[in-house]
C-alpha cells in the first residue's frame, strides 16, 4: 500500500516484516479477518461432522470421545476465537479512523493483542494432537467433569492455558480501545455524534473490562488444580456451584460482548442504506448503557435448575427480563430507523434486515428460557442451542457480515459481487432457518448427546436440521470465493461508494498509513480534514520505525512456554526445557522492548499534548495514566472475585466441610501492612523525584520501593514454608477450600509483584543513567505508581482476609 | 375448546399439564407479536425500496454528521411500555405455576419420595423401603416401576460430576450435585413407560445416561415394591 519504507528492501522480505512486524491498525485489521475467517472454517467444519453424526438415530460416524471434542471445542473457538474477534478486525480497522485518530493509542500493545490471540489460537488447536484429545467438557468448563480425575486429557491443559493468553489479548485490547477512544477522538468530536458502531465498541469494551479479567482467573483456578491434582474449590462438594457463579459471572456479559458490535454495525449500516439519521439516537446510546450495567446482574438466570433459592431465581429472571427491554428496543430501533426512508437493498443491508428478523425469532424464543417454570422443560435441551444460535449466527454473524460487505470496498479498495453477496445472503436465510428452527421444537432432546435412541421422535426435526447445515455451509463458501474473486478482480471501489458520511469514508481508499494526510476536526456537524504543511512531521512517521517485532516474539514466547509447560505438566521430566525456551525468547523480547523504550526508538504517532484532540471528559488525562486506570480497576475485579470466593466458602462454610487453619496472624498482617503502605510513599517519592528532575529522589524512592517489595515477599514465603511444615502447603490444597484460595490468591499476587518487580528494575536503570525526565516520564511513573497501590493495597486486603478468617 | 384442540399437549401428569398450558400462552403471544414484528419490518423493506418511480430520500451526506435528534421518545417511550406490560404481565401470570412446579407441597398424604443418585453413567432410584433400581443404556434387565396419582418426591444427588435428572414427559428437572440433595416433584395421571435422561453433559456416556419408568397402578405398585427387597 505504498508504505515509504518498503522501498529499501526486496519485496518479499518487504512483505514479510510488513506482516510480521506490523503495528498498523488497519493492517492488524486484515490480520485479524484472515485468522478469525480460519477459526470460522474450522469450528463450522466440526459443527457439520456433529450434524451429520445426528442425522440418524444411532449413528456411529463419530462416538462420545470424538463426539464431546467436537461440541466443547466448536462452541469454544466460535465464541472466543471467531466472532468476537471477526467484529474486532472492524474494530481495528474503522474505529481509528471513524474518531479521526492515526492510529491506535498503543499500536505495539495492539500488535501483541492480535499475536497473542493469533498464537493462543494455535496452542488450542494444538490440543487436539495431546494424548487423550482436546477438552472435552463443555465450552462451559463444568466443574467437577473438567478436573484431572474426570478428564485426564492433556490437549485439556493446553486448552486451558490457551483461553488464558485469549484472555490477556482481550484485556490489552480493552485497555488500547479505552484509551483510543477516549483521548485520541478529533477536535470537537462530541460523543453523540460518533458512528454508531464506535459507539458500541465503547460499550463492548466496558464489559470486556469487567469480564475477561474474571475468565482469566477462572481459567487460572482450574489450571492451578489441574496441575496439583486437587483443588477443593473445584471439588464435587460446593466447587461445582462456586464454578457456576465464577463462571457465569463472566459468561452472561460475554454473550453482550458479542452482540454489541454487531448491533452497532446494524444501526450505521440501517441508517445509511435507508437514507435517514437514526431513530432517537440519543435513546438507544442509553439502551446501550443500560444492557452493559445490567449485564452482570442477570447471570443467574443459567442456574434455574441448580436448587438455589427461588428468591434469587426470581430476581435473575426480573433482570432478565428488565436487561430484555433495552435490547428489544434496540432491535426494534433499527426498524424504525427505516421509517419514510429509501431501502437500497445492497447486500450489507439485506443482512441488516435479516439480522433484525433472526432477532425476532431468536428472542421471542429466549422468553421462554427466561421463565423459570418453562425452563423445567428446556434447560440443557435443543431449544437453548436453537435459541442462542438464532442470535449467535443469526443476529451477531448476519450484523457482522453487513459489516464486512459495508467496509470490503474501503479495506480492499474493489467492489466485491453484489450478485455472489445476495446469493450468500439468501442461502444463509433459508439455511439458518432450516438448521435451527427445528431445533426449537426439538423440546424434549437433550443437548450435547452424540447419539440419540430412534422411536422418540426426534429424527425427522434432526434430519431437517442437518439438511440446514449443509445449506448454511454451503453459503459460508460464497462469501470466501466472493472475497478472493473480488480482492484481485473487482471492480474499483473509490473512495465513497456508499455515499458514507463518517471519516473512513472521507479519506482516499486504500488509505494511507497515517489515516489522514491532514488533520481531522470537527467543527459543528462537519467532519473536516485541514490540510497541513508537509514537512518534518511527515518524514518522522516514514522513517520505518512503526515496525516493531517484538509483539510477535514475546507472544511466540509465550507460545512455547505454554506448550512446554503443557507438555511438562503432563510427563515431567526434560520438557521443561521447552517451558525454558520459551521464557528465554519471552525474557528477549520484554528486554527488547523495554530497550525500544528506553531509547525512545518507536516513535508516538500522536502526542497526548496535541492540541487537535478531544478528550473530554478526561482533559488532564495522559494516554498512559488513563490505560493504567483502566487496567487496574479491570483488575480489581480479579481481586474482589478471589475475596469474594473466599466469603462465599467462609459464608457457606458447613456445606464446604471447613478445616479450621491459621493461614495467617495478626502479626503478619501488621508486619505486611507497614511495609506494603511504606512502599506506596516510597514510590509516591520516587514519583515526585522524576516530576522534580531530582535523580537521588528517584534512585532513592525506587530502591526502597524495591526493598520494601523483598521483605513482603520474604514474608510471604517464609509464611508459606511454615504452613507446609505444618501440614497445609501448597500440596494440600485439596483439604481446605478455603486453602485453595489462599495459595490462588497467592500465586495471582506473586504474579503481579513480579511484573511490578520488573518495571521497578527498568526505571530504576533508566534513573540510574539519568534519562528519567519530568518532560518525558512522569506520566509513565503515574501509571506504575497507580499500578503498585493496586497490588499494595490488594495485598493489604488479601493479608487481612486470611489473618481474620 | 377449538383453541384448546389446536394447542399443543402431552399431558400426563399434573406438572406437565401447568408447563404446557404456559407454553400454550408463551408460544401464541410469541408467535402474534414476533409476526407482528416481521410483518412490519418486511412491509417497510418492501414499501420504501428504492424505485424508479418514486424520489430517492437520502439525508445522509459525506462529511455532515446526520441529526441525532431524529424520532419522538414518545414512541419509544411506548415501545418500551409495551414490552414491560409484556414481559411482566407473563412474568407475574407465571409465578403461581413456577411456585407451583418448583417448591415441592407439603401435605404428606399419599405421597412418596424416591432418592435418585446420579453417577457416571448411570441413575439409581432407591425407593423408602431401602430398595435400588439401577438403569441405563447400558444396564438391561431392570425394572422401575411408580404409581399413578401418587405425589412422588424426587430428591437428587451426585456421586460423581454434575449431572441434572430430566423426566421431558412431566418437565421434571432438576441438577444433581455430589453433596447437595435437590428436589422436584410430579403426580402422573397416566399409566405408560417414560424416560429420563441426563441434560447436563458428563463426560463420555452422556448420551446412554437414561433411564426407564414405568408408571403403573398404586395397586400394582404396592405388590411389585412388596415383592422386591
Amino acid at each position: 500500500m505504498g508504505h515509504g519504507y518498503e522501498d529499501r528492501i526486496s519485496p518479499l522480505k518487504a512483505k514479510l516484516r510488513r506482516w510480521l512486524f506490523t503495528t498498523n491498525h488497519k493492517d492488524i485489521g486484515i490480520l485479524y479477518l484472515a485468522t478469525s475467517i480460519f477459526f470460522f472454517f474450522f469450528a463450522g467444519a466440526l459443527a457439520l461432522v456433529m450434524r451429520t453424526q445426528l442425522y440418524v438415530p444411532n449413528n456411529n460416524l463419530v462416538n462420545a470421545y470424538y463426539y464431546n471434542q467436537l461440541v466443547t471445542t466448536h462452541g469454544l473457538l466460535m465464541i472466543f476465537f471467531f466472532i468476537s474477534a471477526f467484529a474486532f478486525s472492524f474494530a481495528n480497522y474503522v474505529v481509528p479512523i471513524q474518531i479521526g485518530a492515526k492510529d491506535m493509542a498503543f499500536p505495539r500493545l495492539n500488535a501483541l493483542s492480535y499475536w497473542l490471540y493469533l498464537f493462543s489460537g494455535i496452542l488450542f488447536i494444538t490440543g487436539y494432537a495431546m494424548p487423550g484429545g482436546n477438552i472435552a467438557g463443555g465450552w462451559t468448563i463444568y466443574q467437577p467433569l473438567n478436573q484431572i480425575q474426570y478428564s485426564p486429557q492433556m490437549g485439556e491443559n493446553a486448552a486451558i492455558l490457551a483461553l488464558i493468553v485469549l484472555s490477556v489479548s482481550v484485556i490489552v485490547s480493552t485497555v488500547n480501545f479505552a484509551v483510543t477512544i477516549t483521548l485520541k477522538r478529533a477536535k470537537g468530536y462530541r460523543w453523540i455524534d460518533l458512528p454508531m458502531f464506535t459507539i458500541s465498541i465503547l460499550f463492548t469494551i466496558m464489559m470486556m473490562w469487567m469480564a475477561f479479567p474474571i475468565f482469566a482467573l477462572d481459567l487460572g483456578l482450574l489450571f492451578i488444580g489441574r496441575v496439583i491434582g486437587a483443588s477443593a474449590l473445584l471439588s464435587p462438594v460446593g466447587g461445582a456451584l462456586l464454578w457456576q457463579h465464577l463462571f457465569w459471572f463472566f459468561g452472561h456479559p460475554e454473550v453482550y460482548i458479542v452482540f454489541l458490535p454487531a448491533l452497532g454495525i446494524m444501526y450505521d449500516v440501517s441508517s445509511l442504506f435507508s437514507g435517514m439519521p437514526i431513530y432517537t439516537k440519543k435513546l438507544m446510546i442509553g439502551a446501550f448503557a443500560i444492557e452493559t450495567l445490567m449485564s452482570l446482574t442477570v447471570y443467574m438466570h443459567h442456574m434455574f435448575m441448580t436448587g438455589t433459592d427461588l428468591f434469587w431465581l426470581n430476581f435473575a429472571n426480573v433482570n432478565t427480563l428488565i436487561i430484555g427491554i433495552p435490547a428489544g428496543v434496540l432491535v426494534l430501533g433499527e426498524l424504525t430507523t427505516k421509517i419514510k426512508g429509501t431501502f437500497r437493498p445492497e447486500t450489507p443491508a439485506l443482512f441488516t434486515v435479516g439480522g433484525v428478523i433472526a432477532f425476532i425469532i431468536g428472542g421471542a424464543s429466549g422468553l421462554f428460557m427466561a421463565n423459570i417454570a418453562l425452563d423445567s422443560g428446556l434447560n440443557g435441551n435443543y431449544p437453548v442451542v436453537g435459541h442462542f444460535h438464532y442470535i449467535f449466527a443469526g443476529t451477531i454473524l448476519f450484523g457482522i457480515y453487513s459489516g464486512l460487505y459495508y467496509w470490503f470496498p474501503k479495506m480492499f479498495g474493489r467492489m466485491y459481487s453484489e450478485k455472489l453477496g445476495r446469493l450468500h445472503f439468501v442461502t444463509s436465510f433459508v439455511g439458518l432457518n432450516l438448521l435451527y428452527f427445528p431445533m426449537l421444537a426439538l423440546i424434549d432432546m437433550p443437548r450435547r448427546y452424540y447419539t440419540y435412541p430412534a422411536g422418540l421422535g426426534f429424527t425427522s426435526l434432526n434430519q431437517l436440521a442437518t439438511i440446514g447445515s449443509y445449506i448454511f455451509g454451503f453459503a459460508q463458501l460464497i462469501v470466501i470465493i466472493n472475497i478472493i474473486y473480488s480482492v484481485r478482480r473487482g471492480k474499483p471501489a473509490g473512495d465513497n461508494p456508499w455515499g458514507g458520511w463518517s471519516y473512513e469514508w472521507l479519506i482516499p481508499t486504500p488509505p494511507p498509513e497515517f489515516n489522514f494526510d491532514g488533520v481531522p476536526v470537527v467543527q459543528g456537524d462537519r467532519l473536516l480534514i485541514l490540510p497541513v504543511a508537509r514537512g518534518a512531521s511527515e518524514s518522522e512517521h516514514h522513517a520505518g520505525g512503526h515496525l516493531s517485532p517484538w509483539p510477535f516474539a514475546l507472544s511466540f514466547g509465550i507460545f512455547v512456554s505454554l506448550f512446554g509447560l503443557t507438555v511438562y505438566s503432563y510427563y515431567g521430566g526434560a520438557y521443561n526445557l521447552i517451558l525454558g525456551l520459551g521464557l528465554m525468547i519471552f525474557s528477549i523480547a520484554v528486554v527488547g522492548w523495554f530497550n525500544d523504550d528506553y531509547h525512545d526508538y518507536f516513535p508516538v504517532v500522536e502526542r497526548d499534548d496535541d492540541p487537535n484532540k478531544e478528550t473530554w471528559p478526561f482533559r488532564h488525562m495522559d494516554s498512559k495514566r488513563l490505560g493504567m486506570w483502566v487496567f487496574i480497576t479491570g483488575d480489581m475485579f480479579v481481586f474482589f472475585a478471589m475475596l469474594g470466593a473466599a466469603f462465599f466458602i467462609i459464608w457457606q462454610s458447613p456445606y464446604f466441610n471447613l478445616q479450621p487453619a491459621h493461614l495467617e496472624s495478626l502479626t503478619s498482617l501488621g508486619i505486611a501492612t507497614v511495609v506494603l503502605a511504606g512502599s506506596i510513599f516510597s514510590l509516591y517519592a520516587a514519583c515526585l523525584g522524576v516530576r522534580k528532575d531530582n535523580r537521588d529522589m528517584t534512585v532513592g524512592g525506587l530502591l526502597l520501593t524495591m526493598m520494601f517489595t523483598l521483605i513482603y515477599v520474604g514474608l510471604t514465603l517464609s509464611n508459606w514454608s511454615e504452613l507446609a511444615a505444618a501440614g497445609n502447603g501448597i500440596s494440600n490444597i485439596a483439604k481446605d477450600p478455603l486453602l485453595s484460595v489462599f495459595y490462588d490468591a497467592g500465586i495471582v499476587h506473586m504474579m503481579h509483584i513480579a511484573a511490578a518487580m520488573a518495571l521497578f528494575a527498568y526505571f530504576l536503570i533508566k534513573g540510574l543513567n539519568g534519562r528519567l525526565t519530568s518532560r518525558m516520564n512522569s506520566s509513565s511513573i503515574a501509571a506504575l505508581f497507580y499500578f503498585w497501590s493496586l497490588v499494595a493495597i490488594a495485598g493489604i486486603l488479601l493479608t487481612g482476609t486470611f489473618a481474620i478468617a | 375448546m377449538l383453541i384448546e384442540k389446536l394447542m399443543l399437549s402431552a399431558s400426563t401428569s399434573v406438572t406437565s399439564a401447568v408447563w404446557w398450558r404456559l407454553f400454550n400462552i408463551y408460544l401464541v403471544l410469541s408467535i402474534v407479536f414476533s409476526g407482528f414484528f416481521i410483518a412490519w419490518i418486511m412491509y417497510l423493506v418492501i414499501s420504501t425500496r428504492e424505485r424508479a418511480d418514486r424520489e430517492i430520500v437520502n439525508h445522509i451526506k459525506p462529511g455532515i454528521i446526520p441529526s441525532s435528534t431524529r424520532g419522538r421518545p414518545r414512541n419509544v417511550a411506548f415501545l418500551v411500555l409495551f414490552l414491560v406490560i409484556v414481559f411482566f404481565g407473563l412474568f407475574i401470570y407465571s409465578l403461581p405455576s413456577t411456585y407451583y412446579l418448583k417448591q415441592v407441597p407439603s401435605s404428606k398424604a399419599n405421597t412418596i419420595t424416591i432418592d435418585v443418585y446420579a453417577a457416571q453413567w448411570t441413575w439409581t432410584f432407591r425407593y423408602p423401603n431401602g430398595y435400588n433400581v439401577t438403569g441405563s443404556a447400558n444396564v438391561h434387565n431392570y425394572t422401575a416401576e411408580f404409581p399413578v396419582n401418587t405425589t412422588i418426591i424426587f430428591r437428587v444427588t451426585s456421586l460423581d460430576v454434575m449431572h441434572e435428572f430430566s423426566i421431558p414427559s412431566f418437565k421434571v428437572k432438576v441438577d444433581a450435585f455430589a453433596g447437595v440433595w435437590n428436589t422436584a416433584w410430579t403426580d402422573v395421571y397416566q399409566q405408560g413407560t417414560y424416560t429420563a435422561f441426563c441434560t447436563e453433559l458428563c463426560g463420555l456416556g452422556h448420551a446412554d445416561m437414561y433411564v426407564h419408568m414405568t408408571f403403573v397402578s398404586p395397586a400394582a405398585y404396592s405388590a411389585w415394591i412388596a415383592s422386591q427387597k
